[in-house]
């Protein structure tokens, strides 16, 4: 199997050439300069490899399907698309997805990817795309259908693979939070900005509850999904309208709880990551977690990949390390 | 061997306000959202409904749930 790494164009262009069947992150002319092949791409300059945690526009993270798993298609798809992308994956198999920071298909898919047809019973996996901090407002994140070699700041792009025999794609995730003791957090409606909640049952508006508790925004709120920790990830407040805006949708019915305060990032993801994470097919961190837990030159065991704007197991999760093995 | 739909151990699971230590992401989420789904309406065709997507889930993967399922319904893991 090719190792997940960074490579330069030249060694991305071998493997292409070569017939593999890939996944790269990196920047936009780093994308454009390859050739055309099985592959799928999307744009971020954030890295952890397993010299740790790294900022490089001129290489790409190439992960590489192992050779049980055969390419089914490869394809963009529009927010109305989009709504198929559970029932077009192969019975027996696994699909990859990358979507653009912010635009419909992003939004739309977060909020709504548990009503398309076929949810949970295929796995997808991947994440969103994004730029450099610094360029936020002047670059657009964008995606690349490498068949086309289209580029697209508004379609998602997805890789659907075939599992041959009796293996199996399984996808789990690692999230070092765990729901705090303090408030019980509900919202009335499904959104990704609010400006009012209910607190313990009572209904208060957010912006002025959050600086009467002082909330570390830097840690998010959390719901127990039976057992599983899903994280809606703070992006801030409009000191004007009082509108409190997250990287995720809430959902109605949905209690959520900030996140207990984490002292030691580093050593959390060190003793939460799994010791054969470098093994995984596929894996991806959130830019939040490499900016919070300052990751640039910090190793997360051997679990490597792309940083990204947004994590997808199944559905959009913030905060949260996704990967996938095959067993 | 995934128990037949007609088990009413589906049901009950679906009722049971205990939440199983269940290790599959998948089966997590997709218990969270039938849940929520039963809080809107646990009338007895919803119910059904729900209880036929478990059966359906757990069939389709039965490879990852099977240890997950072994001790509500008796299962033998391999």
């Amino acid at each position: 199997m090719i190792p997940n790494k960074l490579v330069t164009i030249e060694e991305a262009t071998k493997h292409i050439e070569e017939g593999h069947a890939l996944m790269f992150a990196g920047d936009e002319a780093t994308l454009k300069a390859l050739p055309k092949g099985q592959w799928i791409g999307g744009t971020i300059p954030y890295f952890m490899t397993k010299d740790g945690g790294v900022i490089d526009q001129g290489r790409l993270f190439m992960q590489a399907l192992p050779k049980t798993v055969e390419v089914h298609s490869l394809r963009l798809y529009d927010s109305e698309q989009i709504r198929a992308v559970y029932e077009d994956g192969p019975q027996e198999g696994i699909s990859f997805i990358i979507i653009p920071a912010s635009t419909d298909a992003h939004l739309g898919f977060a909020s709504e990817a548990h009503t398309y047809p076929g949810f949970l019973m295929r796995p997808l996996v991947g994440w969103i795309s994004g730029v450099l901090l610094d360029d936020l407002g002047s670059v657009k994140p964008g995606v690349m259908l490498g068949t086309t070699q289209e580029f697209s700041t508004d379609k998602a792009v997805v890789l659907h693979g075939k599992t041959s025999g009796e293996l199996a794609a399984l996808v789990d995730i690692v999230n070092i939070f765990e729901q705090g003791d303090g408030d019980t957090i509900t919202f009335d409606e499904t959104g990704f900005s609010f400006t009012h909640a209910n607190v313990n049952g009572e209904r208060v508006q957010l912006a002025d509850y959050m600086k009467a508790k002082g909330l570390n925004t830097q840690l998010p709120l959390v719901a127990d999904y039976y057992g599983a920790m899903v994280n809606v990830s703070f992006q801030g407040v409009n000191e004007d309208t009082k509108e409190v805006a997250f990287y995720a949708p809430l959902f109605p019915g949905v209690e959520y709880k900030l996140a207990s305060p984490i002292s030691d990032y580093a050593a959390a993801f060190d003793s939460a990551v799994p010791d054969d994470a470098g093994k995984a097919l596929f894996s991806c961190n959130c830019i939040l977690n490499f900016l919070y837990a300052e990751l640039e030159g910090k190793q997360t065991k051997d679990a490597v990949g792309p940083i990204t704007f947004g994590e997808i197991a199944y559905q959009l999760l913030n905060q949260t390390l996704v990967y996938v093995d095959l067993r | 061997m995934i128990p037949p739909k007609s088990d009413p151990k589906w049901r009950k699971l679906l009722q049971d306000p205990t939440q199983h230590q269940f290790k599959f992401l998948a089966l997590k989420f997709l218990m969270m959202r039938l849940k929520l789904a039963l809080k809107q309406d646990a009338g007895p065709a919803n119910l059904n409904k729900c209880s036929d997507e478990l059966h359906q889930f757990a069939v389709q993967h039965e490879k990852f749930v099977a240890a997950d399922l072994a001790p509500i319904f008796g299962l033998k893991v391999t």
